[in-house]
């Protein structure tokens, strides 16, 4: 059955002026469970706020329990959050939801990530590298400037190369993940999460280019678990489309499924 | 100790049921807890054809409250039928299914569909719902429709009829007594209150649909007066509902006139907690030396 865990913060440090770098024990079971693209619900500590926060896991490491999430406080419940210190138990849910399906036949990926969209990324490049050890793997991440680049140097412990895009040229490329993807070759399979213009665009290529591609979706939530309906996501079932939940159903979506209007 | 309460000759376990919309059909909670504990389940709203809800965002949080604009999603009553009577069927708590409708002829319909059906206990009218344009709270803002769509369903079915009701209206009597003379076999209340949230950086409001329906802790106060004031009025059984998160909260909406009570948004903030007020329910009891839950009901009126 599945449970609600008391999770102790191992650590929980901020990484730039509004993001944090999480480290929860929650036993070896469930981080056994994790596939990459997964997320927890995690509760505050306020009984004001009543709902899970919905964040990813950015890595999972089963032999010791411990599951790392990196988060922006943007809000009462994130802001809540970023005040457990080590020795704090947060309550959460998870691992929750479909993550991204590998194909152990498949050589060359491109990963695809921007904002705080780049963190499920993070265990997703190490499970590539995993499944296929001699895959060519490509990272492309996108910031808004220098000072919001997050993660960078963990990624290249497993990709081939990490692109660093900046939409003001501070740091790295000067320009959108996808036109610093379309000057490099082609990919066999492609992966994304981060704000729905760039999924939107990812789409777009990996459709031109006949590549198949996953995306993770985000809505509102309210449950977490797949019954209240609050994360309704547009997506194709056969012929027609369909509401599905983005909590359950997904986050991660075949590109090619989602209604993208 | 007796937990098991009578509705409309059905004998529920104990009086514990989930709020429509909070708990799907239980398929999902089931694999949190074990729902064969629960007295009832009570469904999401079903329509006579696929609805597919409002834009999102659809709910927003608010202090101790949330607020939802779902706008009663559902697949249609045959797709509900083909995904979930076989589950009904295998579980133990009673099944009440929520029937909601643009039209008197859409509640007619379903009614009537579900009535063909084995597995199910009873239905609950929806005329309440603050969250679609047309039907839903229309009905139930107006003791004449209402008691037109109690009557109408009435000649469909022989299942029991429950008839939620809405606490935005001004008088929450005149629309109770219009069920219960209609022939509704109990009430259940509260559906939301009407609410909003503006999120002050953007300066728009949260919900994609602008407005959305108020549950939660922070509602309990509000429901526990409707219980109150309803059950001082009429005859038949009440299901109390509005922010119940605990077994003490539960044992108040029975005090308030209750015979059943069901948990909804609390559990989004602990998916135990169905049981956790169940057994908070029993504990209340052994501490008090009440062997029968019944003799609680109405104490407070
Ligand atoms: C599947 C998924 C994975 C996510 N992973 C991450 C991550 O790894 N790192 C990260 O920084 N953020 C992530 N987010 C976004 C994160 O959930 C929100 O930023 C967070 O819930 C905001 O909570 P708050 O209380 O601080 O903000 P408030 O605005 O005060 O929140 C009010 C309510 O709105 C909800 N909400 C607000 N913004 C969002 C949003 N963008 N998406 C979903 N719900 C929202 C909250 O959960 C809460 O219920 C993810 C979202 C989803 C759906
Ligand atoms: C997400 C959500 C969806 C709901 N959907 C329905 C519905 O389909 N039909 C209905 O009659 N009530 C619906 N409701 C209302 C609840 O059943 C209940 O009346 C209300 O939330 C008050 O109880 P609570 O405070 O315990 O949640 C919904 C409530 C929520 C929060
Ligand atoms: S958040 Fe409740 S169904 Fe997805």
């Amino acid at each position: 059955m599945k449970k609600v865990i008391n999770a102790e913060v191992i650590e929980n440090k901020q990484i730039l002026h509004d993001v944090y770098d999480l480290y929860l024990n929650v036993g070896r079971e469930q981080a056994a469970k994790v596939v990459a693209g997964q997320f927890l619900g995690i509760y505050t500590s306020s009984d004001a706020m009543l709902l899970p926060r919905p964040l990813s896991i950015c890595e999972a490491d089963a032999a010791s329990g411990i599951l790392r999430v990196v988060y922006r406080v943007v809000g009462g419940g994130t802001e809540n959050i970023a005040n457990a210190k080590f020795g704090d138990f947060l309550r959460i849910i998870g691992p929750l939801g479909n993550g991204y399906t590998i194909d152990n036949n498949v050589l060359s990926f491109a990963i695809v990530g921007g904002g705080l969209g780049v963190p499920p990324l993070l265990e997703l490049s190490k499970r590539v590298r995993r499944a296929v050890p001699n895959a060519k793997i490509a990272v492309f991440l996108g910031f808004r400037n220098k000072s919001q680049i997050i993660l960078a140097d963990d990624f290249e412990k497993y990709a081939d190369s990490v692109a660093i895009c900046t939409d003001d040229g501070s740091h790295g490329f000067h320009g959108t993940v996808l036109a610093a993807m379309q000057l490099r070759s082609v990919f066999d399979m492609a992966f994304g999460c981060g704000p729905k213009p760039m999924l939107r665009a990812l789409a777009r290529y990996s459709a031109q280019s006949e590549t198949p591609c996953y995306v993770s979706l985000e809505e509102h939530m309210a449950c977490c678990i797949g019954t209240c309906l609050a994360c309704a996501v547009k997506v194709q079932d056969g012929d027609e489309y369909v509401n599905k939940r983005a909590c359950y159903d997904g986050p991660v979506f075949g590109a090619k499924e989602v209604a993208w209007e | 100790m007796n937990l098991s309460v009578k509705i409309a000759g059905k004998t529920w376990r104990n009086p514990v049921t989930t709020a429509s919309g909070t708990f799907g059909s239980g398929k999902e909670y089931a694999e949190y807890i074990d729902i064969n504990r629960l007295g009832a389940i009570t469904t999401k709203g079903v329509a006579p054809i696929p609805w597919a809800g409002n834009r999102t965002p659809r709910v927003a949080e608010s202090y101790g409250s949330m607020l939802n604009s779902i706008g009663l999603q559902n697949p249609g009553v045959e797709q509900f039928i083909k995904n979930d009577m076989d589950f009904f069927r295998d579980i133990e708590p009673l099944v009440i299914v929520n029937v909601c409708g643009h039209k008197i002829e859409d509640y007619c319909h379903v009614a009537e569909r579900l009535s063909e059906e084995d597995g199910i206990d009873m239905l609950e009218l929806n005329v309440s719902c603050p969250n679609v344009t047309e039907g839903g709270v229309q009905f139930g803002t107006n003791w004449k429709l209402t008691e037109q769509v109690v009557q109408e369903v009435r000649k469909v079915t022989s299942l029991p009829l429950i008839v939620k009701l809405t606490p935005n209206v001004t008088d929450i009597e005149v629309i109770a007594k219009a069920a219960e003379s209609a022939g509704a076999d109990a009430l259940s209340m509260i559906n939301t209150l009407f609410g909003m949230r503006i999120d002050i950086n953007s300066r728009r409001p949260v919900l994609g649909n602008i407005f959305g329906g108020v549950s939660g802790p922070a509602v309990k106060p509000i429901a526990l007066r409707c219980v109150y004031q309803v059950a001082r009025c009429v005859k038949i059984p009440i299901i109390g509902m509005g922010g119940i998160t605990t077994g003490e909260d539960a044992i108040e909406f029975m005090m308030a006139g209750a015979t059943a009570i069901a948990v909804g948004t609390a559990n989004f903030a602990n998916p135990w907690a169905t049981i956790d007020v169940l057994e908070g329910m029993g504990k209340f009891m052994e501490k008090n030396n009440i062997s029968d839950i019944n003799s609680i009901i109405g104490a407070a009126l």
